[in-house]
């Protein structure tokens, strides 16, 4: 899942300063799943600004709404009638729900109040890791099924380097080495002899370092 | 979403009438009491509103309250963890408790002009009354005898029932507008046909069982041979009976509860001994085994298996009673069908013989009418539509099922009351949502291993040496320590979490955090929050991102009205310049040591939480909004939670804190303070403390206060 979090709130209150009326939009996926943006922080949210306000004399009129996905214009529709209401808006989506709302009501002030961070996966209650790089061509038949492009901190092919020491990362003794990772793991199943062939160069073309990426699928299009 | 019920009576109480699947104990009773609502009710302290949940479908919750034979605890699922709870004896605290400030009696919506006469003042005849009444017709009651009661009055012995208890239910019939006429006998004083013609529009016999049956065996008729209810009624009344002289030995016939209760009657009457035999085994023997446990504390001695030949007579007076073994009571069939052994036979020695093998009914009424009988002599009724065969007349209770419990025979008097009405508005009898009604199912292995168990709180009774002798209630009643004790063991079988599926992102949250493992991932490979295994510690409906949870009952609701309640709001704190505590507190951990007694002013405005884990973040920033200068979560020690939700809302609190520093409120105004022992002068010592770092660090910036 797209994994985010909340930004800090004095952050969103000099987003919405001198707006009134402030329209709050979670979305029901994965920022609700990660606990950045589903209906319960945006309750959380709207309780602190309207608390805050309160206590700076604020004329504040926050209203509350989570569509099911923020990405989705027909989802986004159903909330015509309160964004044209609204001042301004504050999106508690990925960065793909304020662009969503853009589109769909060019006229309104839409503003994230989440900052987007990776694809991620749950390690533990309230842990998210970084676990896929969206790179558009998956080598993980190659290394064991690990990703060395989204885990590994210079995305080697063919690693490790000389910075791994002791299964951990030089850059933080917090990030495990992918690569000592990916050995453990292919030594496991007996194949640790795989690493000896190199990974050719990939083409990172597909990662988006060619300008933004689109998928047309003619079969489903109306 | 549950029904939240809001009126004065039952103040925010979340009625789950609607649902299909309901407490076993409920399903259980006949009248369908929502035991678990009232047992939740009591857990908070809120007395008055139990008694009006356990009243709501009982005309007659004082005496019932005494003397059921409560199914309900049969069907408790707690019994699976370690004991069942107390549901009778925690009815009877409401009872005791609650009755005092309960409202008057509701008045009926509309009146109609027909009247209806009720043939019995016993359980069930007191209960159609009730329902009638408060259906808009005028009752009237019939009762032979020079009161109201039935076999509550008669019959059951004084040391289960006070008559003071019952006259309190039959107070609050006649306040219903219910009229009693005792010591009118139908059939004799007045008949059927004559109730008609003096304008009543429906006839309805309840007349119960009111008649011992004997046994037609040698020596039956001899002095000194007696028959249950009338030496019953006889002790009732006047703590002896004549034909018992004081230090008699008395044999009872019998293993019914009436056959105790004649045995155990039979000691208060001045026997010095009382043995009593019955056809059935000791497991087999039908009076409840609570009661058979206190006869034999008392001494009766209880000799099972054992079937009546004779009275045995010396000098024209009962010498005692000869017995054969009794080998089988029914037959393959389950049929009554009792088979002896006549080698095998002893003598009871005794002066007084007492025949408790059961009861008929007196249907002398149906004489020169339509109303049928059959060859046996008893009434032609129709079960489902409580008809007989006299339009117009109706019949309910025993003298249409048998012998039963009470509880029964007034279930089938609330429905021959709709029956009743129904006649009389010609409509169609309306389903009932109670027969939708479905038992929840067991309680998983897995989930109680993670129930912490508590021992099930004793009835505090009297000696049986001493109790034996005195027509004084013998069990005393819960003190309230003791009932909110029992309580809060209640597992709230289908009070729990409820997954409103089209919030819900299927993040798993609830399933990490329950304490209790009840979420899974079902077959659909979707969350399904297991209704059967949730035990309604509010963890996961807090925690939930998506707010798809709800509890079936919850009393967050009530939050709002209770910072009301306590002068909670931006205008009325502008008028004072004292800091301001609003105190969350866990009810559990207050009242497991305190009881509910009036309790003295903390300088806390106290907000109670059934389980603080169910205490909200919102909650929290609202209590600032509405001008508290500062927040207190009072939570249980850790190890002390027994829904184990502690950790979670010291983690909620916490992040609380941060918002509230980021939000311009200093976060050290929110603190959590452990209920330990003795709960009530630490509780007020962190109060004071409180007060004292909130004094020094001066109003919050949110509130107004007075200009100095």
């Amino acid at each position: 899942m797209i994994v985010a979090e909340q930004k800090p709130l004095a952050e969103i209150r000099q987003m919405i300063k001198g707006h009134r009326k402030v329209l709050l939009v979670g979305c029901g996926s994965c920022v609700t799943v990660c606990f950045a943006g589903g209906a319960k922080e945006v309750g959380i949210l709207a309780s602190s600004l309207r608390l805050a306000a309160q206590i700076d004399g604020d004329d504040l009129e926050v209203t509350e709404e989570t569509v099911l996905r923020q990405c989705e214009p027909e989802f986004v529709e159903t909330l015509r009638r309160k964004v044209e209401d609204a001042d301004i808006v504050v999106s508690l989506a990925c960065g793909v729900g304020p662009q969503t709302m853009v589109e769909a009501f060019p006229n309104a002030r839409i503003v994230p109040g989440l900052n987007t961070k990776f694809f991620g996966r749950v390690l533990g209650p309230g842990v998210w890791t970084e676990t896929c790089a969206g790179c558009g061509n998956c080598i993980l038949h190659l290394t064991g099924g690990i990703c060395p492009v989204a885990r590994c901190s210079k995305s080697l092919l063919n690693g490790p380097c000389g910075g791994s020491v002791g299964g951990k990362c030089e850059v933080s003794p917090d990030i495990k080495c992918v690569w000592q990772e990916i050995y453990d793991h292919l030594a496991v199943q007996g194949k640790a002899e795989n690493l000896a062939e190199i990974i050719e160069e990939k083409d990172w073309s597909t990662a988006g370092h060619g300008g933004p990426r689109t998928i047309t699928r003619k079969d489903l299009q109306i | 979403m549950a029904v939240i019920v809001t009126d004065e009576r039952l103040g925010i109480f979340p009625s789950l009438d609607t649902k299909t699947e309901q407490a076993p104990c409920r399903v259980a009773c006949p009248l369908h009491t929502d035991a678990q609502g009232y047992i939740w009710l009591i857990a908070q302290g809120r007395f008055r509103e139990a008694f009006e949940v356990a009243k709501a479908v009982n005309p007659l919750v004082s005496a019932i309250s005494r003397v059921c034979a409560h199914p309900c605890e049969t069907k408790c699922r707690r019994a699976k963890v370690d004991e069942a709870i107390s549901i009778c004896a925690l009815k009877r605290f409401a009872v005791d408790w609650g009755r005092e400030a309960a409202g008057a009696a509701p008045v009926p919506p509309r009146r109609y002009s027909e009247r209806v006469a009720i043939i019995g003042g016993g359980p069930s005849g007191l209960t159609a009354a009730s329902d009638l009444a408060r259906l808009g017709y005028a009752v009237t009651i019939f009762e032979k005898l020079p009161a109201a009661g039935g076999i509550f009055y008669y019959g059951i012995p004084t040391y289960r029932l006070p008559r003071t208890e019952l006259a309190e239910d039959v107070k609050a019939i006649e306040a219903l507008g219910v009229e009693i006429q005792t010591g009118v006998e139908v059939g004799k004083d007045i008949t059927v046909q004559e109730l008609f013609d003096q304008g009543y529009s429906s006839v309805l016999i309840a007349v119960g069982l009111s008649v011992s049956r004997d046994l037609p065996i040698p020596g039956a008729k001899l002095p000194g041979v007696l028959m249950a209810l009338p030496f019953l009624a006889e002790v009732n009344a006047t703590g002896k009976c004549k034909d018992v002289p004081s230090g008699s030995s008395v044999v009872v016939i019998g293993g019914g509860n009436v056959a105790i209760d004649v045995a155990r009657s039979a000691f208060r009457a001045g026997a010095s001994r009382v043995q009593l035999a019955c056809l059935e085994s000791e497991k087999e023997i039908p009076a409840s085994p609570w009661e058979v446990e206190e006869a034999a504390e008392e001494g009766v001695e209880i000799n099972c298996s054992w079937g009546p030949v004779q009275v045995l007579e010396k000098d024209g007076k009962v010498a005692g009673l000869e017995v054969q073994s009794c080998t089988c009571v029914f037959d393959a069939d389950h049929r009554f069908n009792p088979q002896f052994d006549p080698s095998c036979k002893m003598q009871l020695e005794g002066d007084i013989v007492i025949f408790a093998i059961g009861q008929g009914s007196d249907l002398s009424l149906a004489k020169d009418t339509d109303i049928q009988l059959n060859q046996r002599g008893q009434l032609i009724a129709d079960r489902e539509k409580f008809t007989t065969t006299q339009p117009g007349v109706f019949a309910c209770g025993e003298v249409m099922l048998g012998p039963g419990n009470a509880v029964t025979a007034m279930s089938s008097a609330h429905r021959a009351a709709m029956a009743v009405h129904c006649y009389l508005r010609q409509i169609e009898m309306p389903e009932r949502v109670e027969d939708t009604f479905q038992a929840l199912g067991e309680v998983a292995e897995p989930t109680i291993e993670r129930i912490p168990t508590q021992k099930r709180q004793a009835m505090p009774v009297i000696e049986p040496e001493v109790r034996k002798r005195s027509s004084e209630p013998f069990e005393l009643g819960f003190s309230e320590e003791q009932a909110i004790a029992e309580a809060r063991r209640c597992l709230n079988c289908a009070a729990g979490a409820e997954n409103q599926m089209v919030r819900c992102a299927n993040c798993l949250t609830c399933l990490r955090v329950c304490p209790f493992g009840v979420p899974i991932i079902g077959d659909e490979g979707k969350i399904q929050i297991r209704l059967d295994q949730c035990q309604a510690c509010g963890i996961c409906a807090r925690e939930c991102p998506a707010t798809s949870i709800e509890l079936r009952r919850d009393q967050h609701e009530t939050i709002p009205a209770q910072l009301e309640a306590l002068g909670v709001s931006i205008e009325a704190l502008a008028r004072t310049a004292d800091p301001v505590i609003v105190a969350y507190r866990c009810h559990y951990g207050w009242h497991a040591e305190n009881g509910v007694d009036e309790e003295a002013p903390t300088g806390a405005r106290v907000v109670d939480m059934l389980c603080s884990a169910r205490v909200d973040i919102q909650d929290i920033i609202k209590a600032f909004q509405l001008g508290a200068d500062g927040v207190m979560v009072a939570v249980c020690a850790d190890d002390d939670c027994h829904l184990q939700g502690v950790k979670r809302v010291r983690a909620r609190v916490e992040r609380t804190r941060q918002l509230l520093d980021a939000i311009g409120i200093d976060g050290k105004r929110l603190e959590v303070v452990e209920l330990t022992s003795p709960v009530r002068q630490n509780f007020r010592k962190a109060v004071e403390e409180m007060t004292h770092r909130l004094a020094e660090m001066g109003p919050s910036p949110a509130r107004r206060v007075p200009a100095v």
